[in-house]
C-alpha cells in the first residue's frame, strides 16, 4: 500500500502520475477494494458515514483485500474545528483512517505545491 | 528542552508527544497538564476517555484550564493542548496575553516540557470576529513558542516530521 496525502488540489494525482505512472480513479467503496489506484478516500469515508456503514471494517478490508493499492487522501484537519457535529466527525474520521492505513503502507508521500515529499 | 508538536486533527500528535514525554523520563513518571474545560456532553465524553486511557500510563494529572499548579511533581511536563488553554484564556480569562504569560512561565521553569499544539488557520471559511482573532492569536502562540523551543515536530498521518532541530525518536 502506498498512500499520497496533501491539502485539496496540491499535486497528489500528477505526483501518483508521474512516480507510479498510474491514473487514480474516483471510486465507490466496494469499487475500491479492486482499484489499483484510488482517489479522493475522504469522498469515500463521507459516503461510509452517509450511509451509517462502519468506516474500519472498510479500512481492514481494503488493507487485506487490496494489498497493493494506491491511495489518495485530502488532508482536512488543519482548519477550525467544525460547529457541526457531523463536519466534526468526518474530518476526525478522515485524520485516524490515514494514521491507520500508513501503518501499512510500505510508503507515505505528502504533497505541497505539487512536490511529493517521501516521509515514509 | 522544549519540544513543541504540532499537526492537523487526529494526526497521531498526542500519541507521539505521549511517548516522547516518557522517552525522555527514560519510563519515570510525568506531569500532564489537561488544559480542556468542560462545556458539553461530547467535550465530557472525550475527557472520560482520556482519563480512562491514561490510567494505564505514568502520569500525575493536573487539571489545568486555566493556570498551572505552582509546584509539579515531576521536571518531565506533558501540555495538552495549547489551542484549548488559549480558548479558555480569550473567551473567559485574560486573553491572549495572560496564556502567553502562563505558558512562558512554565517554559521557564520546567526542564523537560512536551507541548501539544494544532493547526487552526489552513481553512477557506469566513468566522465571526471572536474567532478570527482566536485564529490570529494561536498563530502567533505557535510562532512565539516555536522560537522558544529546542525542537518542533509536525506529526502527519502519524509520522513525527522535524520542523526545527533533531527528531528524539
Amino acid at each position: 500500500m502506498i498512500l499520497f496525502v496533501g491539502g485539496r488540489a496540491s499535486g497528489k494525482v500528477d505526483a501518483v502520475k508521474e512516480l507510479l505512472s498510474i491514473e487514480p480513479q474516483e471510486v465507490t467503496a466496494k469499487q475500491a477494494l479492486t482499484t489499483p489506484a484510488i482517489n479522493h478516500l475522504e469522498n469515500i469515508i463521507e459516503a461510509l458515514l452517509e450511509n451509517e456503514q462502519s468506516v474500519s471494517d472498510f479500512l481492514t478490508r481494503l488493507i487485506n483485500e487490496n494489498p497493493s493499492a494506491i491511495i489518495l487522501c485530502d488532508e482536512v484537519g488543519s482548519g477550525i474545528v467544525p460547529l457541526n457535529r457531523k463536519d466534526r466527525v468526518l474530518r476526525e474520521e478522515i485524520g485516524k483512517a490515514c494514521c491507520y492505513l500508513q501503518k501499512h503502507s510500505t510508503a507515505v508521500y505528502r504533497v505541497v505545491c505539487g512536490i511529493a515529499i517521501k516521509i515514509k | 528542552m522544549i519540544f513543541l508538536i504540532t499537526g492537523g486533527s487526529k494526526c497521531g500528535k498526542s500519541s507521539y508527544a505521549e511517548k516522547l514525554i516518557f522517552h525522555l523520563s527514560q519510563g519515570k513518571q510525568a506531569n500532564y497538564l489537561a488544559t480542556m474545560r468542560v462545556a458539553s456532553e461530547e467535550e465530557e465524553a472525550i475527557v472520560r476517555r482520556h482519563q480512562e486511557y491514561r490510567k494505564e500510563k505514568n502520569f500525575i494529572v493536573h487539571e489545568s484550564p486555566l493556570r498551572f499548579p505552582d509546584f509539579l511533581e515531576s521536571s518531565f511536563v506533558l501540555l495538552e493542548d495549547l489551542p484549548n488553554l488559549l480558548a479558555n484564556h480569550m473567551f473567559g480569562g485574560d486573553g491572549y496575553e495572560g496564556a502567553l504569560d502562563k505558558i512562558v512561565e512554565l517554559t521557564n521553569r520546567i526542564d523537560n516540557l512536551v507541548i501539544v499544539t494544532n493547526e487552526v488557520g489552513s481553512c477557506i471559511l469566513k468566522y465571526p470576529i471572536e474567532t478570527e482573532n482566536y485564529i490570529t492569536a494561536l498563530g502567533r502562540l505557535n510562532y512565539v513558542l516555536a522560537k522558544r523551543s529546542d525542537c518542533v515536530i509536525e506529526v502527519v498521518v502519524g509520522i513525527p516530521l522535524a520542523v526545527k532541530g533533531v527528531l528524539p525518536l
